[in-house]
């Protein structure tokens, strides 16, 4: 069960999107993080040095710590990304890929 | 070409909305930027789609005049440049910003920067952990997203948005284990007169205590979360006692199972934006650190360019909407719109609501004043800097090898040089070093704020634009609707 406040239904058509390969479920206005959330997941990528979870942390584009990969393009705030239907999100792993730092 | 349009405004929440409305109902041109697909700032912050507007109208509510505020962007007089980023200030008071990916330029004759104010980072071990969320972070999901934070939620706090956030997530159907803030106990007996100065807003956070009162709440004064534990998210909090002196007493400590830590020690504001024109600033704790140095009316230390709302420091919404209008008002008649006796009668009015609000805003921190400084958490392995994986045992051992200025430190560690901008560790940083050299935080100061004020990706400044965009920027509100 979500958190999401109230009827989902009344959120308008589910959206399928998928992270790390596994399909999730989305609605119209949702935020890739407001998805996740809802769906209880808040974890979103690992840091470069102590490979540290992070996830949602500020919630409005300023901290940085939610970023993802959206559809192969690394450093996304999850925060300030809306759901596509078929989007492909990844847990970003440090600097993301094409690392070379 | 260069665009010069009469007024530029930063930031769409309540202050620069309240100062794009009265300069635009002057006759003002206003080009009024911000980073965000709505206008509203975080205050009025809607979901971008009708449905989820919809459902937050309880959230809402209570801000009804905000929505009339919100529509200032469709004014004939308005150029509103949503999901517009500052890049910076250059030679010849060029502002530069990047939207729709390319890097455009305007050249204002006045400014008003209402940039707002960012969380007050308090770093104890484990606050990086996924599941600690900002005060304002859990605001925004339960307005824009009408999604609750998680199931079992802790509220550690100091000040009024623990109870806010306490209240709404009750409200809106969570579990709120507990609400603890970091003052020892309210202080009422000094605070009651300048509190009675608003007797609407008092109103409403008595409304918040009761309810959690009813709710069964535990409101618990002078305690603070100390650690968190879990993986990968929260799993347990220790929280603690503080005792008169404002030392937390570990020994008596205890453990509380939730899945979710809510902290809101306040807001620090936001002034990258007025320290790279030069502005002078002044440390003024209780308006939330730095602050630009102002005139009454809001006008900085440069002329023609003025800070209002959080960002010139934390008062909240209801005086950022006087300080708005004030400096919209004035904007006008440097600009010639209003002659200055008619601007100085209006200005009169709104001087005084200004004072009353002040002082409301004054008795708030003097109920929860609190002994404990909010960086002694801290141990060796705890993370300083978020994004670039500095520790607090990093930082000491720099310290102690003599490297004691805040740029030096910034260059040996990148501690502040990642995405964030220091915008999660220059406070902590600052306190740090204060510490270590026996200075006060005031003599430390802030490190150069350069361009980008905020991260920008680096092929939109390839696309350079010397003008705004011929056509609003495609707005991802309308690309989400399209998808439903």
């Amino acid at each position: 069960m979500s958190t999401r406040i109230g009827n989902p239904a009344q959120r308008g058509r589910l959206l399928t999107f998928y992270l790390d390969g596994e399909p999730w479920l989305a609605y119209p206005g949702e935020t890739v993080a407001g998805a996740l959330v809802a769906a209880g997941r808040v974890h979103f990528r690992r840091t470069s040095d102590r490979c540290e979870w992070r996830g949602y942390y500020c919630g409005m584009g300023v901290c940085w710590e939610c970023l993802v990969v959206v559809d192969g393009r690394p450093n996304v705030r999850a925060c300030t990304t809306f759901v596509k239907d078929g989007m492909r999100i990844e847990t970003q792993d440090g600097y993301g890929p094409g690392e070379t730092a | 070409m260069t665009t010069a349009p009469d007024l530029v405004v930063i930031g769409a929440g309540p202050a620069g909305l309240a100062a794009a409305t009265e300069a635009a109902a002057r006759g003002v041109q206003v080009t009024l930027i911000d980073d965000n697909p709505l206008p509203g700032g975080q205050y009025f912050r809607r979901g971008v789609t009708e449905a989820l507007c919809e459902l937050a109208r309880d959230v809402l509510g209570e801000d009804e005049k905000g929505a009339a505020l919100l529509r200032i962007v469709e004014h004939p007089r308005v150029d509103y440049r949503r999901e517009a980023v500052v890049f910076g200030f250059f030679d010849d008071g060029i502002l530069a910003y990047v939207q729709d990916g390319r890097l455009r330029e305007l050249r204002p004759r006045c400014t008003v920067v209402a940039a707002g104010a960012t969380e007050r980072p308090v770093p104890f071990p484990g606050w990086t952990l996924p599941g600690v969320m900002g005060a304002g972070s859990v605001l925004n999901l339960n307005k824009g997203q009408r999604v609750l934070p998680g199931r079992r939620v802790l509220v550690s706090g100091n000040g009024p948005l623990g109870l806010l956030v306490a209240a709404t997530l009750v409200r809106l159907g969570a579990t709120v284990v507990e609400l603890i803030e970091a003052a020892r106990g309210p202080r009422v007996f000094g605070s009651l007169p300048g509190l009675l100065v608003a007797p609407r807003t008092l109103a409403r956070g008595l409304g918040y205590r009761a309810l959690l009162m009813k709710a069964g709440v535990p409101y618990r004064w002078g305690h603070i979360v100390v650690e968190v534990r879990g993986d990968p998210r929260v799993e347990e909090a220790v929280v603690a006692p503080i005792d008169e002196h404002g030392a937390v007493d570990h020994a008596r400590s205890r453990v509380i199972s939730v899945d979710t830590i809510v902290t809101g020690f306040g807001l620090v504001p936001s002034t990258e934006i007025t320290r790279s024109l030069g502005c002078a600033h002044v440390h003024e704790p209780e308006a939330g650190g730095w602050v630009p140095v102002r005139s009454a009316d809001g006008e900085t230390t440069r002329a023609n360019v003025f800070s209002v709302g959080d960002c010139a420091g934390v008062a909240g919404a209801d005086s950022a909407l006087v300080e708005g209008r004030l400096a919209g008002l004035v904007a006008a008649m440097r600009l010639g719109r209003v002659s200055e006796t008619e601007a100085n009668r209006s200005a009169c009015r709104l001087r005084r609501r200004l004072r009353r609000l002040r002082r409301f805003w004054s008795a708030m921190g003097s109920l929860f004043a609190t002994p404990h400084d909010f960086q002694s958490l801290l141990t060796d392995d705890t993370v300083v800097c978020r994004c670039e994986d500095v520790t607090a045992r990093q930082l000491r051992d720099r310290l102690q090898a003599g490297v004691v200025d805040i740029e030096s430190l910034k260059a040996v560690t990148r501690m502040s040089m990642g995405r964030c901008q220091g915008r999660n560790c220059l406070v902590t940083l600052g306190v740090i070093i204060a510490r270590h050299t026996g200075c006060g935080v005031a003599d430390i100061g802030l490190p150069q704020s350069r361009p980008p004020m905020r991260p920008v990706l680096i092929g939109s400044l390839v696309e350079h634009d010397k003008g705004p965009a011929k056509s609003p920027g495609a707005p991802s509100a309308a690309a989400v609707r399209a998808d439903e």
